[in-house]
């Protein structure tokens, strides 16, 4: 049984494309509350695991349970509790950026006032304002995150899943996100984020799991994870990586012979 | 540097062919065009030979019609031609000469260059005349095939940063549907106006480039050397600018990026929903009707086949008042065909939404909400049209009576095509790739079975609809009144045919909504 306090909870999730097993059985707690990183390199099975969690995936095996509800057969009140944004960010793009907010807002069920409400009160703090009345489509990537950050905070969840949230945006935005997340962590909300930088994850997340070939190697509080030395450091000896011997590429690099 | 481009470019054209089934499709399309227009263009003018009154216009027509092809053709296919986008050589150490005469050599080769190639050497056969005047005539068609080339990538080069811009391209679409409904409206005209007035044409175009080059080889052919030398002179002198411009837009597309459509001063957002259908609900169903709504006429791909449609449902009326059928009341009837065409639309309602439908998923939406929330946009849209089109038939005839049962006709025709489609619509979803050069562009892994499906569907929806055309040419040549009832059971079996299909869409959708998304998803993994 998981604890019952876990925000998120897996249990022998399991997802295969074809002959290539994405995500291996993995047993998971996210505490309630909590700052979580997801890690792993690139493949590890991350984004997937999180479409699963989220309801975009259909998984082939294992169980999901999210702030108490099982995902099999609560769909819809798990939906109405979690807010998404996922990593390759496929918008409605013909759509203003108030636009989308509104009809993700009425899509969620909220009251028209309220949407409107807490849509201009983000692309305020998401420093879209300006930008509220173009396209998506004519959106920077850096813009497209927030818009679908703002899109996925709209309906104030509790749990919170961020596919490398910080990716291309700049470090003005970057400090807007992490305190608008403290903020809600705060107030009871648990984030779940993946991610391949290291210092980042080391920086905001109390808790983190580490993924590796679609298992999860390593999991608790990061300073349990981390130990003495580095997260990079640490990260990189769990996934069995090695350091390029020297002499690989020597004729590059303008003092070479 | 010349024989590196050439060489690319048929590596291009050779490539399409292991693309997807759609790029080969294209390619022998492109190849199943052009032979016939080759040939024929070839034939006509090799046959002028020994007719000068026919020769004229012939030629004429010929060279500027060819002109104007490479002119709109390179623009339309922008984006799938890499050999066209300088800029995307712009990191290359390439001197810009270089660099022109590569994209020059690049730009003879091709299907389009080749078919020009045999057209022209008609020209050669039908118009050389022994002696000196065939070297003028060889001259004058090499003339044209470079005013051709130049001119084209002087346009495209110089356009090339709009056309990089998300609303250049969208732009394109739009002539490109301009183009394939005017074009061959104004090959009718053609034969309607005739010999003479195919001669005017061609007097006109005679003091254009092409038309000059063209005269270049008619004067040379009937032995005029010193006119045709002339004339001759000035197409060169034509080409050489279009290659001067061309050189110097390359410098500048070069250098200058893409606009983005961002840095706009702060305005107020329309809103989604606009006041044309500030009626819906705010509410699920209300925000997915007003979403599709304005997909519309946002998304070019949506636009163009809206376009199409609305620019042959309102021709109607208009052939109509041309006609003698303005006698005929009942034909305001015939906007109810508009409305079988219009709910064509409903075969592959979550085609357009492709990756981007996850934000429905996600949200929790009942299928159901969704899913008649399409429903409602494409009646009220097809509706409004099809209304539209009724009144100007009345306008034109005078059968103002005839407008309700038209109106209510066509809801019962909308609700008959779309029941069948929302079953369709979940069986067999196509995503619909998101190209703004190809307007027919389909997605090639799933596509043969789902649009065998949906032409399946079409056909269901058109069997289901006799009884309707049944009932309605039965009222018209009987006993006109019985139209009420006609109209009363259209409506009925419409909303019955609608309320079944959307219960068994709803149905399987439900518990599939994942499988829905990865079908119309890009793979991925990891």
């Amino acid at each position: 049984m998981p604890p019952p306090t876990a925000a998120v909870a897996l249990r022998g999730l399991s997802k295969r494309f074809g002959d290539k097993v994405a995500v291996d059985g993995i047993d998971l707690d996210v505490p309630t509350g909590c700052f979580f990183g997801l890690v792993g390199p690139n493949g590890a099975g991350k984004t997937t695991t999180l479409r699963m969690v989220t309801g975009l995936l259909r998984p082939d095996a294992g169980e999901i349970v999210v702030d108490g509800l099982d995902v099999r057969h609560h769909a819809t009140a798990v939906k109405a509790r979690i807010g998404v944004l996922p990593e390759d960010l496929l918008l409605f793009e013909r759509l203003t950026g108030t636009e989308l907010l509104t009809y993700t807002g009425l899509l969620r069920g909220l009251a028209p006032d309220l949407v409107d409400d807490r849509a201009t009160e983000l692309l305020e703090v998401l420093g879209l304002a300006d930008d509220a009345a173009t396209l998506v489509v004519d959106y920077s990537h850096g813009m497209r995150k927030k818009i679908a950050l703002a899109a996925a905070l709209l309906h104030a969840p509790r749990v919170l899943f961020l596919d490398e949230p910080f990716e291309a945006i700049d470090p003005v935005s970057s400090r807007v996100i992490r305190s608008v997340l403290e903020g809600a962590i705060g107030r009871g909300a648990t984030v779940v984020l993946s991610s391949h930088v290291m210092e980042l994850v080391e920086r905001l997340c109390t808790q983190v799991a580490v993924m590796h070939a679609g298992r999860v190697v390593a999991t608790g509080p990061i300073d349990d994870v981390r130990g003495a030395v580095s997260l990079e450091d640490a990260f990189v000896e769990l996934v069995g990586a090695r350091d390029l011997d020297r002499g690989v590429l020597g004729w590059y690099g303008p003092s070479s012979g | 540097m010349v024989r590196t481009f050439v060489g690319l470019k048929l590596r291009l054209v050779a490539n399409g062919f292991r693309l997807g089934w759609q790029q080969k499709l294209g390619l022998v399309l492109g190849i199943v065009y052009a032979v016939p227009l080759a040939l024929g263009g070839f034939v006509l003018l090799a046959s002028v030979r020994g007719e000068p009154e026919l020769a004229r216009p012939a030629a004429i027509m010929v060279f500027s019609l060819l002109f104007m092809g490479w002119l709109v053709g390179p623009l339309l296919g922008f984006g799938s031609d890499e050999t066209l986008d300088p800029a995307r050589l712009a990191l290359l150490p390439l001197p810009r000469r270089q660099l022109a005469a590569g994209l020059f050599a690049a730009s003879s080769v091709g299907i389009g260059a080749v078919a020009t190639a045999v057209v022209l050497a008609g020209a050669v056969v039908g118009l050389a005349p022994p002696g000196p005047g065939a070297v003028v005539v060889v001259a004058a068609v090499g003339v044209q095939f470079a005013l051709c080339v130049t001119g084209a990538r002087a346009l495209t080069t110089a356009l090339s940063g709009a056309l990089r811009s998300r609303r250049g391209r969208d732009l394109t679409v739009l002539v490109g549907v301009f183009v394939a409904v005017v074009v061959p409206q104004s090959f009718r005209l053609f034969t309607d106006v005739g010999r003479e007035g195919l001669e005017t044409l061609a007097g006109a175009l005679a003091w254009t480039p092409p038309g000059l080059a063209a005269r270049a080889a008619l004067d040379a052919g009937s032995g005029a050397l010193v006119p045709a030398t002339v004339a001759l002179v000035g197409a060169a002198v034509v080409a050489l600018l279009f290659a001067w411009w061309w050189v110097t837009s390359l410098d500048r597309s070069l250098t200058t990026t893409a606009p983005t459509g961002g840095a706009r001063a702060r305005r107020r957002s329309p809103g989604l929903f606009a006041p044309a259908w500030a009626w819906l609900p705010r509410d699920r169903r209300g925000a997915v009707a007003a979403k599709e709504l304005r997909y519309y006429g946002r998304d070019p791909r949506q636009r163009a086949g809206t376009l199409v449609w609305m620019v042959s449902a309102f021709a109607l009326p208009v052939g109509v008042a041309l006609s003698d059928l303005g006698d005929r009341r009942e034909i305001v009837l015939a906007a109810c065909a508009f409305a079988a065409l219009g709910g064509l639309a409903s075969i592959n309602q979550y085609g357009f939404e492709g990756g981007a439908h996850w934000m429905n998923v996600v949200a929790g939406t009942d299928v159901h909400a969704d899913l008649s929330g399409k429903n409602l946009a494409l009646t009220a849209w097809v509706l409004a049209v099809v209304g539209a089109v009724a009144v100007a038939l009345a306008a034109v005839s005078g059968g103002w009576v005839w407008v309700p049962v038209a109106v209510g006709v066509s809801m019962g025709v909308l609700g008959v095509a779309i029941g069948v489609g929302n079953v369709i619509s979940v069986r067999a979803p196509q995503p619909m790739p998101d190209s703004a050069t190809n307007l027919f562009a389909a997605n090639a892994n799933q596509g043969c079975t789902s649009g065998l499906l949906q032409l399946l569907a079409i056909t269901v929806q058109w069997v289901l609809l006799v009884p309707v055309a049944l009932g309605v040419a039965a009222a018209l040549a009987w006993w006109p009144p019985a139209m009420a009832v006609v109209m009363a059971v259209a409506l009925g079996w419409g909303y019955l045919c609608w309320r079944s299909g959307l219960a068994y869409a709803v149905r399987w959708l439900e518990p599939r909504q994942t499988e829905l998304l990865e079908a119309l998803s890009p793979r991925r993994a990891g």
